[in-house]
């Protein structure tokens, strides 16, 4: 009886914290794999730092697929506001007036997109697109197809990028306190419990009285929030906009960590800790193509199985539970 | 009297008719020395690309200017959209020449053969179509840039016993990619002190190298040296190994020719000793030039390889001008 009882509560903990097994088991297999090496904090500093960027950016994004939507111009967007905050730093004006423009433009692209998708009926897919192919233009023309660089000798902002406080990279420390505070807004709000409703049955939560536009265009709007916060990290790294190859492909990046941390891309179901475990997980490819020195050219198989066996060891008796 | 007057004006009018369709004559033939030019490039990846678009059409205007060519200039998304544009340039009658910069050499090939076999000259710029069914290729040498490296690089190390290495690539399996290996391994490789310790991919910008050079310092403890086959890369790089607090690695060098990689040549303070270049100027100068000279003598060399450029601290100040970013 207390064995069956035992076994109910694991697999309790089992369903509810599947991911953060999926992350030990992968932590655990990667490290003997290497001998240790990859396990060394030295290693997974390297690992959470380059997870940053497309970490914050998925976090705005399980807000969204959780709301039943989905973003595609996060990563146009992410260069766009980069170029932005690029040219006000290299201007020489103080640190704090091109992060708020980087940060507050990128929300009014959300807000754009969220009205767009609300008030015109069209698929977020499409509208999103849409955006994105304008902000990568807009980005090309603001740089004029080249690599932009700013006040690179400005030691302050590439402290935000590449500094630490004691060993924790900055950027770590950014995505932590996001997903800190967008755990509480998700989990301890009405706010979130809105977004929740909004994505497992639209209609049910328009009968309930949810105002559903207005928290899908929230959603928008947090996730261009995030996406500025990433652009920031971005361009303190280098100090550095390329309109070509800044942002290329971060939203589907972003989508996988997000699916990959066990949100559902129906929606209605979701959790930020997955979000950000899945986008370690994503970083753990290239950090283990390097340690083991397999071929370059099998990058993407097996940034395919680690995708597959993550997101199958995740959801493995979901129905169930 | 009227009849002669009739005839007077007939023939008048005759005469001023032959004279406008003579001068019309003249003015097409005239017309028709002039080459129409299509230039199909694609899309501006990064930023020797963005700088080679805006350098071809620039020269392009000043030829047209100068009343040498007429041109139209068209860049693509992809292989695909770019056998489109082709196409369109193609079915032009007036169309004399096509100057394309492959997305993909292999791809386009099916698509130059035809614009070739329907009497339009075809230059074909930097990354080779599989056929010869072309006018010319003109291209850098980008062999030719990995041995510039990989001789400087033994030359800096020559009285070291031991050297390890790393190699960030650039979108590998591709051309350029391969070439500026396989030029640099061909001669490294020979040389048993050199030890390769692995390789990342930089993919022709910063934010790639810092990732890809980042993961390469965790998993080592020791680099004598980077070998990056990209400047932007070798910018990314060099950020992950300040951030990382790296002072073991003593040599970087890249390829390309940016404004800031010349600029960290010229200063000599930290790793970044050398880059080999071909520069986009320089390209879009020799591909005009080789329209022209078919234009003229209906000849032409079938390949136009120009050489690269070893750009160490030495030499920088020559090649400034030519820098982009």
């Amino acid at each position: 009886m207390s064995t069956e009882k035992e076994q109910s509560r694991f697999g309790k903990i089992w369903s509810n914290y599947r991911i953060v097994f999926v992350f030990i088991i992968f932590y655990i297999v990667c490290t003997l794999l290497t001998h240790g090496k990859f396990g060394t904090w030295n290693n997974m500093s390297t690992i959470l730092r380059n997870a940053s960027t497309i970490g914050v950016i998925a976090l705005g994004m399980t807000f969204v697929i959780i709301a039943g939507g989905m973003d595609l111009s996060s990563g146009p967007v992410l260069a766009c506001v980069g170029s932005i905050f690029i040219f006000l730093q290299g201007a020489g004006y103080p640190l704090i007036l091109p992060v708020v423009v980087c940060i507050a433009a990128a929300i009014g692209i959300g807000l754009v997109n969220g009205l767009i998708i609300t008030k015109a009926k069209i698929p977020p897919f499409i509208v999103t697109l849409a955006i994105g192919i304008i902000a990568r233009s807009v980005t090309t023309f603001i740089c004029q197809g080249k690599t932009v660089t700013g006040n690179n000798q400005d030691l302050f902002v590439k402290k935000i990028g590449n500094g630490s406080i004691g060993s924790i990279p900055n950027p770590l420390i950014i995505m932590l306190v996001l997903a800190v505070i967008l755990t509480i807004i998700l989990t301890k709000t009405k706010l979130g419990t809105y977004i929740i409703s909004v994505g497992c049955n639209e209609n049910a939560a328009r009968y309930s009285g949810i105002n559903v536009e207005r928290i899908k265009i929230i959603t928008y709007m947090i996730v261009g929030a995030c996406t500025g916060i990433a652009a920031v990290i971005e361009m303190s790294r280098m100090v550095a906009v390329s309109s070509v190859s800044s942002g290329q492909g971060y939203e589907f990046d972003a989508i996988t960590a997000v699916l990959v941390g066990g949100t559902a891309l129906e929606g209605g179901r979701g959790t930020i800790y997955g979000t950000v475990i899945g986008a370690v997980l994503l970083q753990f490819v290239n950090n283990m193509m390097v340690q083991m020195n397999i071929s370059i050219y099998l990058a993407g198989t097996l940034k395919g199985i680690i995708i597959f066996l993550a997101v199958f060891l995740n959801s493995r008796n979901r129905s169930g539970s | 009297m009227k009849k002669r007057v009739v005839a007077l004006f007939t023939a008048a009018a005759m005469l001023v008719s032959m004279f406008a369709i003579g001068t019309v004559v003249s003015a097409e033939e005239e017309e028709k020395d002039i080459p129409y030019v299509a230039v199909s490039l694609p899309p501006a990846e990064n930023a020797w690309q963005a700088n080679f678009a805006e350098m071809i059409d620039k020269k392009m205007a000043e030829a047209q200017e100068e009343g040498v060519l007429t041109y139209s200039l068209k860049s693509s998304q992809d292989a695909a959209d770019q056998m489109n544009v082709i196409q369109t340039f193609k079915d032009d009658p007036d169309l004399d020449f096509l100057v394309v910069l492959p997305v993909d050499g292999a791809q386009l090939t099916a698509t130059v053969e035809e614009v070739y076999d329907s009497g339009i000259q075809v230059i074909v710029l930097d990354r080779d179509i599989s056929s010869d069914k072309k006018t010319a290729f003109v291209a850098g040498d980008n062999y030719g840039c990995g041995v510039a490296a990989a001789e400087f690089i033994q030359d800096y190390f020559k009285d070291q016993d031991e050297v390890k290495y790393v190699n960030l690539r650039s979108y590998a399996g591709t051309e350029i990619d391969l070439s500026r290996f396989n030029g640099f391994n061909d001669i490294i490789s020979k040389d048993p002190k050199f030890v390769n310790l692995g390789e990342a991919d930089g993919e022709f910008n910063s934010t790639a190298g810092f990732e890809a050079m980042s993961n390469l310092l965790a998993a080592n403890d020791q680099i004598d040296f980077v070998y990056t086959h990209d400047d932007e890369t070798t910018t990314g790089a060099l950020t992950a190994i300040e951030q990382a607090g790296r002072d073991d690695i003593q040599l970087i060098t890249g390829m390309g020719g940016t404004v800031t990689a010349l600029r960290e040549i010229a200063e000599g303070t930290g790793p970044h000793k050398m880059t080999a270049a071909y520069f986009p100027a320089d390209m879009a100068e020799i591909a005009i030039k080789a329209i022209l000279t078919y234009a003229e003598t209906g000849e032409i060399e079938k390949e136009l390889l120009f050489e690269s450029y070893p750009i160490t601290k030495d030499n920088v100040e020559e090649f400034q001008d030519k820098a982009y970013e």
